[in-house]
């Protein structure tokens, strides 16, 4: 089957951005991430499929499919891959989202019109640092569970990405400070006010994190002990579960 | 009505299964036989019930090894059999009662008389739900008919006895499909139907219990009659034609627990996670039983990958289970018909002298009509 000018035209264009290094997910407009089609554009960060796990670890760990309805919070969205499948695969959650970019929100909302998800989702652009706790216009104050796919990657590390990503991909999506933690920590001091009583916070993290966020927590003085470390297909450790102690 | 005849006869054969295949088990059918005759003349019958036969009924319900309909039959049974066996101890009591009046022992012992009768046969009942089910019984079946010695002749007749179990089997209330019929394309027609016989002819048939009902038909059927294509000479003609029952699996469950399986996905270099961007979540799951390996990467997503990767995996390992039972049957096939030979026939129809002979229990009937019963 032969290609007529047109198609042709256009395949030449894109076949020069992906020898600009763009990534072939950007080129497409749209990638699947568990059972959804999520539209992705530069700079939002695009899904990993590592993070496809987190949300079968969140999904594994709610009550069997009943009335109750289920309240988390995500904290960085992105393009909306964690709410939105989570929203998909279970009819019973409400998530609400804090994402710090603009544009990351706006995608986030188009995607959950996009999958008939809106009415269960409320996005708030802040951002989640130690001054600004949980914005008052959010409607639930309190969470049955916080998942994350924080920035995570250390600063040392940053400087040896790819093209694909340092060019394209919004690098405060990545950027995770010194030690990669610079977002994960004021996460559980929200989670500490926000988080009820036997709530679980998810994370995906840098392999190194399980080693030495214990330390961190004990230093910040927060109410948290890692539950459980999961490995990623790779056989990283990748994913943390978290609970509150009694202090 | 002509169908019942034959059918009788036909149906009989299963209960006397036992005996088709060893002349042993002939004596014993009829020394039970004998000893059926004489318990059923003793009027008063005493009763057994077998030790641990209500216990291993029950283990079996607890054990969901019934379907639901025998589940239900077998549990009202037993519960017959237990309140009757109550029955009974009070019964029992009367009578052992040294102070009781005579009238009253007199009742108790006839009504105890008709409980053990009555227990008995749901004993019977019982028993029958417990002997397990031969293996291939409930599946549907595809009958196959080809003719054997006999020329002509045997293709006309091999086409009148396929014509005839389709009909028989309507009549049992199963459904036919896929009638694949070769005709004879050559050759002088019959006096009853305007073909001229058929080289072979298969048959889905299903409904419940197909194979169980039928198996009983595999083998060579001869004819002898003279011989239908209308030629000068009347001579009574042998031909054969063999028939051909084999089950056809309908649901072949395949079982894939997780420990059999192991998972790889494609391995991206150094910490992975956010610092590397991969479009290629390929799929590669190992079934560690059968060493069956099966990739996808079609999908955008990994878990669709995965998805589709054990799907695959599913339908390759039901194929080969598939074509196990397949060759395996195929195999009794050959088994069933041997080599059609004239004196390897399990049944003859003798049309002069109207006598249908069963060979493997040594029956014979006659039957006035069967020539208008074979043509429905």
């Amino acid at each position: 089957q032969h290609l007529t000018q047109d198609q042709f035209e256009e395949l030449n264009r894109l076949v020069s951005c992906r020898l600009a290094r763009m990534p072939l997910q950007y080129i497409a407009g749209n990638w699947d991430f568990r059972e959804i089609t999520l539209q992705v554009r530069p700079p939002v960060f695009i899904p990993r499929p590592e993070t496809e796990q987190l949300v079968e670890l969140v999904l594994q760990n709610l009550p069997n499919e009943n009335e109750d309805k289920i309240r988390i919070l995500e904290v960085g969205p992105g393009c909306g891959n964690i709410c939105l499948s989570l929203l998909h695969e279970r009819s019973n959650i409400l998530v609400t989202a804090l994402e710090r970019s603009q544009m990351a929100a706006k995608l986030t909302k188009e995607n959950a019109c996009l999958l008939n998800l809106k009415h269960r989702l409320e996005v708030h652009e802040a951002r989640v640092d130690d001054t600004t706790g949980l914005p008052e216009s959010c409607s639930v104050q309190r969470f049955d569970h916080f998942v994350s796919n924080p920035p995570y990657v250390l600063r040392k590390d940053l400087m040896s990405l790819a093209p694909e990503i340092s060019v394209f991909e919004d690098l405060r999506a990545l950027d995770g400070g010194a030690e990669g933690l610079d977002v994960v920590l004021p996460i559980l001091r929200l989670a500490q006010d926000h988080l009820r009583d036997g709530g679980l916070v998810f994370l995906e993290v840098d392999p190194c994190h399980p080693h030495i966020l214990p330390q961190h927590l004990e230093k910040s003085n927060l109410p948290f002990e890692i539950r459980e470390v999961v490995k990623d297909f790779n056989d990283k450790e990748r994913f943390l579960i978290l609970n509150k102690i009694d202090k | 009505m002509l169908t019942q005849e034959i059918g009788v006869l036909v149906r009989s054969i299963p209960r006397l299964s036992p005996v088709l295949f060893s002349h042993k088990r002939c004596f014993y059918l009829k020394g039970l036989q004998q000893s059926r005759l004489l318990y059923a003349s003793h009027p008063c019958q005493t009763l057994h019930v077998p030790p641990g036969l209500l216990d291993y009924a029950q283990h079996k319900l607890d054990k969901s090894d019934f379907n639901f309909a025998e589940a239900t039959t077998v549990e009202n049974l037993l519960s017959d059999i237990k309140s009757s066996l109550a029955d009974r101890t009070e019964l029992q009591l009367i009578i052992d009662d040294p102070d009781g009046d005579i009238e009253m022992v007199k009742l108790a012992q006839k009504d105890i008389e008709s409980i053990d009768a009555k227990c008995n046969s749901l004993i019977k009942q019982v028993k029958e739900y417990l002997v397990p089910k031969e293996k291939y019984d409930s599946e549907d079946a595809v009958i196959e008919v080809v003719p054997g010695a006999g020329g002509q002749e045997a293709s006309m007749f091999a086409e009148e006895i396929f014509n005839m179990y389709i009909k028989y089997v309507q009549d049992m209330g199963f459904s036919v499909g896929a009638v694949n019929m070769s005709m004879n394309s050559v050759g002088k027609n019959s006096k009853f139907s305007s073909s001229s016989g058929i080289t072979r002819a298969t048959a889905q048939i299903s409904g419940i219990n197909v194979f169980g009902q039928l198996k009983y038909e595999t083998g060579v059927h001869r004819v002898q009659r003279v011989p239908v294509t209308g030629t000068k000479n009347d001579r009574l003609q042998t031909s054969t034609c063999s028939v051909a029952i084999l089950p056809k699996p309908r649901n072949i469950e395949i079982n894939i627990p997780d420990e059999d399986l192991k998972f790889e996905f494609v391995r991206s270099s150094g910490a992975g996670g956010q610092g590397v961007n991969t479009t290629d979540s390929a799929c590669r799951v190992t079934h560690i039983p059968t060493g069956t390996i099966v990739k996808c990467q079609e999908e955008r997503s990994q878990l669709q990958n995965k998805k589709r990767a054990l799907e695959k995996l599913h339908y390759i390992l039901y194929e080969s289970e598939f074509n196990t039972i397949t060759s395996s049957v195929a195999s009794s096939r050959k088994l069933q018909i041997g080599n059609m030979n004239r004196n390897e026939k399990i049944r003859t129809y003798n049309f002069p002298r109207h006598m249908l002979s069963e060979h493997r229990v040594k029956m014979s009937h006659k039957f006035p009509s069967m020539v208008a019963f074979l043509y429905g």
